[in-house]
């Protein structure tokens, strides 16, 4: 299944668009969103998504994507290895740069040079995406009319 | 008075002590965040959206103090998540109050009745509990009903138990001045020692980005809700951080004021932003790169307005020169004198 997302600008693409990858960075997709303009979180959520950087500067915007991604990655090292977790810290610091991962069972945080970072799956689920404000809204007016409803039956 | 004398002498003597030392950049409220799991989902709050593994995790007790004894301020804030679902929470407050801090325990109070037997009244301890104002306006912020009530009976079991209870309420743009005002009234009625306000801040990663204030709108409606302020109104805040609201006063943000540690670590650069962590205080200090945040440096920071930037602002200003000390004066005995 092919699922649209939507870019800054509201352009509707494919999901599958973006796992060729790049130049991925058309799409013009932000870690933060516009605080004057503000749009829905789900339509910017990365969730799906697969980035393979084949230049350092690709690999320095996947990294701040994942580092503002409010879910699970998948990271796919150059080993083949698949390290699954959150990804809460990175720290660049040229080629000693690493990104640092909370992965589920285990203790303490694991570190992973990036230079060993072959793709970035987003895997897990979005948490910051959803569950709005407005569909709480919606659901407390319609509880609120249906009181109403009720009372003036009984 | 919204704080005892002895909560305040100390506050005044580490600022001071830090000031003699020579030292630029000291904390003032450590902001203690053991666990980021919460009962509640509100729909201002970038703070619980994380993968269910990562709201499992919680600081240990031995970590706790042991940041705040590396942090070394006085005073101690455990936000969270909702602090009361730490299983080990009684043990962290009273392992912080032996070390004399003054502990400021962040809760909703959902569970505070059903908790409240597991901790001990103490001159150290107080709770804060989340009121974002009247009951409908702190319903629906928190979006679930019925918290209000539940919160207006858990205070009244602590302050009737001896425990030191204040309120904190974060306002949005929707916030209407006169029913902020009754809900002061009704706050003081109840006989919390003092109030903290302070602007929503926008988080990235809240639900509901519509309801952030812009920085005019914000002195706007401080200005509205401050405005012939009743004397029986006790803010547990620096007077002049509520002329800051107001649009009277100018600062830039002091982010290492309050400084955050929670499960991944020291948060680069403040409570509310997350550019990286480190696993030390003083290489928080040292490594963060100060200069790029603060409103005209950093975007993220443009409306902020928030009391974890801005009231070591206040408090540096008071102890800075003699104009900020008699501005403080003024403020705290006239605060109705423009």
């Amino acid at each position: 299944m092919v699922r649209v997302c939507r870019n800054r600008e509201g352009h509707a693409f494919p999901q599958r668009d973006l796992i060729p990858l790049f130049p991925v960075f058309r799409f013009h997709f932000t870690v933060s969103m516009s605080q004057d303009a503000p749009e829905e979180p789900s339509d910017q959520s990365l969730q799906g998504a697969v980035f393979r950087p084949t230049s350092l500067e690709e690999l320095l915007k996947v990294i701040e994507l994942a580092f503002g991604y409010r879910g699970d990655m998948t990271l796919e090292l150059k080993s083949r290895e698949s390290i699954n977790g959150y990804l809460f810290n990175r720290v660049l610091d040229g080629p000693r740069s690493y990104l640092e991962i909370f992965q589920p069972g285990h203790p303490g945080p694991r570190k992973i040079p990036c230079r060993e970072i072959h793709a970035f799956h987003f895997t897990g689920q979005d948490t910051a995406s959803g569950e709005s404000w407005e569909a709480w809204v919606r659901k407390r007016q319609e509880e609120r009319k249906n009181e109403g409803q009720n009372f003036s039956r009984s | 008075m919204a704080v005892p004398l002895s909560q305040m002498a100390t506050v005044v003597g580490y600022v001071v002590s830090q000031k003699f030392k020579g030292v630029k950049r000291y904390p003032l409220v450590l902001m203690l965040e053991p666990l980021f799991r919460c009962n509640l989902a509100c729909a201002g709050c970038g703070k619980i959206q994380y993968p269910e593994h990562v709201l499992d995790r919680r600081l240990t007790p031995e970590q706790c103090w042991a940041a705040a004894e590396e942090c070394g301020a006085p005073i101690i804030s455990i936000p969270g998540g909702e602090p009361l679902i730490h299983p080990e929470m009684p043990d962290i407050v009273q392992g912080l109050v032996q070390r004399k801090k003054y502990v400021y325990l962040c809760t909703n109070a959902i569970l505070l009745e059903r908790k409240i037997d597991e901790y001990a009244p103490s001159n150290y301890l107080t709770f804060s509990v989340h009121m974002d104002g009247l009951r409908d306006e702190h319903d629906l912020a928190v979006c679930r009903d019925g918290v209000y009530d539940v919160a207006m009976k858990a205070i009244k079991t602590a302050l009737k138990r001896g425990f030191r209870v204040t309120t904190n309420t974060t306002l949005f743009n929707d916030a209407n001045p006169q029913r902020v005002r009754a809900f002061f009234d009704e706050m003081m009625d109840l006989g919390v020692e003092g109030m903290m306000i302070s602007p929503g801040y926008s988080y990235e990663k809240a639900p509901d980005q519509h309801g952030f204030l812009k920085r005019h709108r914000t002195q706007e409606l401080f200005s509205s809700i401050l405005a012939k302020r009743k004397r029986r109104w006790r803010f547990n805040q620096s007077p002049l951080f509520l002329e800051f609201l107001m649009g009277k006063r100018d600062y830039q943000c002091t982010p290492w004021g309050n400084p955050t540690y929670n499960i991944f670590g020291w948060q680069k650069p403040c409570y509310l932003l997350q550019d990286g962590y480190v696993s030390s205080f003083r290489e928080l200090l040292e490594s963060t790169a100060w200069e790029q945040y603060g409103v005209g440096r950093n975007e993220k920071c443009r409306d902020c307005m928030v009391h974890c930037g801005y009231e070591a602002s206040a408090v540096e200003d008071t102890f800075s020169s003699w104009s900020g000390f008699a501005g403080t004066v003024k403020a705290t005995l006239f605060p109705n004198v423009t």
